[in-house]
């Protein structure tokens, strides 16, 4: 295999145009590496432009009225994506890139039947046979643990589960072989239990045939079980970026630290914790530091200077650390 | 006893049977969780709690008795007493009526309060769920998910009520905006002594907020017991099931 990461994303910057003149920044200056074999999780509350990113990657969101800031750059094995033409893009995604988005109702087409849908998906990248198309739909539904495929293929989508859609849709997304998944909320949608099996094959794929897995999730504790880096997105940019282990332990960037705390657990009793406020517009980043409205942390240089992201970290408490230890952090709400 | 309860109650839909003679109880003071799956006919069992719906057997009883027999001032007592705030506020949201307006509808409707004595209530209302005054003059459009969900907060409190029925009321929300709606149900627990019966998927939510959860699978309550005793030593293998499907953050260093 060739080393080095399979997506190179700099600088990435998708602006749309809003009313009254203004421009909507959703993301704004977004750089990560994903390499086979990996999952990087990007989290962070609505809004923040997670989901933005993942689908600015293969050009699922319009342009226009969207645009790809000059100085962008995708690349996917070395090759530009960011002003590459329609028709290459079309044959990235499915044939190199995947996706699974969570409400798989509504990303299969309810008047064609299950099997039909994920031939297509082979026939649009691939000529092969109708019968070979067939064959290898039964396979592909088969391997995402369908327990009857040729039932499965015969089925309409309102005929199967929630987690027997996703199952399908996985099985598109993997159709026509691609290195790289993208899954944006996958199992938000589903059961605790369906989740766990959703999330138990998207790993078993993704050892078989060293996917490289960026996995869009609100959910801090689903991304701690599956992801091996984690991007923590705020303001359309990311504000930490480390192993999961780290940031979803000892967070360094304020945000996560109120992410963290906000979430109830199984296991103890603390106090949830309260970020105050809420996340701006797009149209509306504020100056300097975009969380310091929030941070309960924020001094005068917050305000004013924006810092940059290094050594995975966008805060200035990473060159002042002694500032945590003058406020008590983020309130405490008694439940 | 102003307790709500459900004596055995069952709810057919066609063929389905949705809820299968179950028995649970809401008292003041206390938050009562019901957890399960889609389709365990958790949210049926609520909108039969509230009257929503009538049961096919069985019987909702408040204070002891039956609510399918209220008449008059009785069933006047019963309808201000339980409340239902859901999911998705905005779907029960007029969108043409500015907030204080639905509120003040619901005061109306109850005669509680008219002219000024309801506006100095809305205030007071939008005040006890964290809005300012001024939300009452705008449109629920205006407001973020949880600004939505205190406004169904508020409207619900209006009537003063002993029980609410919360049906998945965080699930739709950011977990920063989830934390404080969780902080403000609680508030109104031990300030207005209000009983909870808290409907929802997430377990670890649950295990925050409950003093007793029950456990639906297939329409029936399959455990029911102390929120403590029920996550540390479960004792029907569903809720085994579900209690281990939970993915969990790793510890904080």
């Amino acid at each position: 295999m060739t080393a080095g990461p399979i997506l190179r994303v700099r600088d990435l910057r998708v602006h749309f145009p809003a009313p009254g003149g203004q421009t909507a920044r959703a993301v704004d200056g977004v750089s990560f590496d994903l390499s086979a074999g990996e999952t990087l999780a990007l989290v962070g509350e609505s809004g923040c432009g997670k989901s933005m990113t993942a689908l600015s990657l293969v050009r699922l969101v319009a342009e226009p009225p969207a645009v790809t800031l000059a100085g962008s750059s995708i690349r996917l094995r070395g090759e530009e994506l960011v002003g590459a033409p329609a028709r290459r893009l079309r044959e990235v995604r499915g044939a190199e890139i995947g996706f699974v988005f969570q409400e798989p109702m509504t990303s299969l087409d309810p008047v064609h039947r299950v099997g039909r849908q994920v031939e297509e998906a082979i026939r649009a990248h691939e000529t092969v046979s109708r019968a070979e198309a067939t064959g290898r739909t039964l396979a592909l539904l088969e391997r995402v643990g369908l327990p009857d495929p040729a039932r499965a293929a015969r089925a309409y989508p309102h005929q199967l589960s929630g987690g027997m859609r996703q199952r399908a849709l996985i099985a598109i997304a993997i159709a026509c072989g691609p290195s790289i998944l993208l899954a944006d909320e996958p199992t938000t949608a589903l059961d605790v239990t369906v989740q766990a099996q959703i999330l138990d094959l998207l790993s078993s794929l993704q050892r078989e045939e060293n996917l490289a897995v960026l996995l869009i999730s609100h959910d801090l504790a689903v991304v701690s079980s599956v992801a091996d880096r984690v991007a923590v997105m705020y303001g359309g940019r990311i504000v930490e970026i480390g192993p999961t282990a780290s940031v979803l332990t000892a967070p360094r960037h304020p945000y996560g630290e109120g992410l963290l705390g906000a979430v109830p657990t199984m296991y103890d009793d603390r106090a949830l914790k309260m970020i105050p406020g809420r996340v701006p517009a797009a149209t509306d980043w504020p100056s300097g530091c975009r969380f310091h409205p929030r941070c309960p942390y924020a001094w005068d240089r917050c305000r004013r200077d924006e810092p940059r992201l290094a050594d995975g970290v966008r805060c200035w408490l990473a060159e002042e650390p002694g500032r945590r230890g003058e406020t008590t952090g983020f309130a405490e709400v008694s439940t | 006893m102003t307790a709500l309860a459900a004596v055995g109650v069952t709810k057919r839909y066609g063929d389905l049977t949705a809820v299968d003679e179950v028995s649970i109880e809401i008292r003041p003071e206390e938050t009562v969780a019901l957890v399960g799956e889609s389709g365990s006919g958790k949210s049926t069992l609520g909108r039969l709690l509230v009257g929503l719906e009538p049961p096919d057997g069985g019987a909702v009883t408040y204070a002891g008795a039956p609510i399918r027999g209220l008449k008059g001032p009785a069933r006047r007592t019963f309808r201000r007493a339980v409340q239902i705030i859901f999911q998705d506020p905005y779907a029960s949201l007029n969108p043409r009526l500015t907030v204080g307006s639905a509120i003040r509808e619901v005061l109306a409707v109850h005669e509680i309060a008219a002219g000024n004595a309801a506006a100095a209530k809305v205030s007071a209302l939008l005040d006890r769920v964290g809005l300012d005054e001024g939300a009452a003059r705008r449109y629920p459009h205006e407001f973020s998910g949880g600004q939505r969900q205190r406004i169904g907060i508020a409207r619900a409190l209006a009537v003063e009520p002993r029980i609410l029925v919360a049906d998945e009321p965080v699930s739709a929300l950011d977990v920063s905006v989830q934390a404080r709606i969780l902080g403000l149900l609680s508030e109104l627990r031990r300030d207005m002594g209000l009983g909870i019966l808290f409907i929802s998927h997430d377990l670890a939510v649950v295990r925050r907020m409950a003093d007793r959860v029950a456990v639906m699978r297939a329409g029936r309550v399959v455990e029911v017991g102390p929120s403590k005793q029920v996550y540390a030593n479960p004792g029907d293998p569903y809720t085994r099931a579900l209690l281990a499907a939970v993915p969990t953050l790793p510890k904080a260093t």
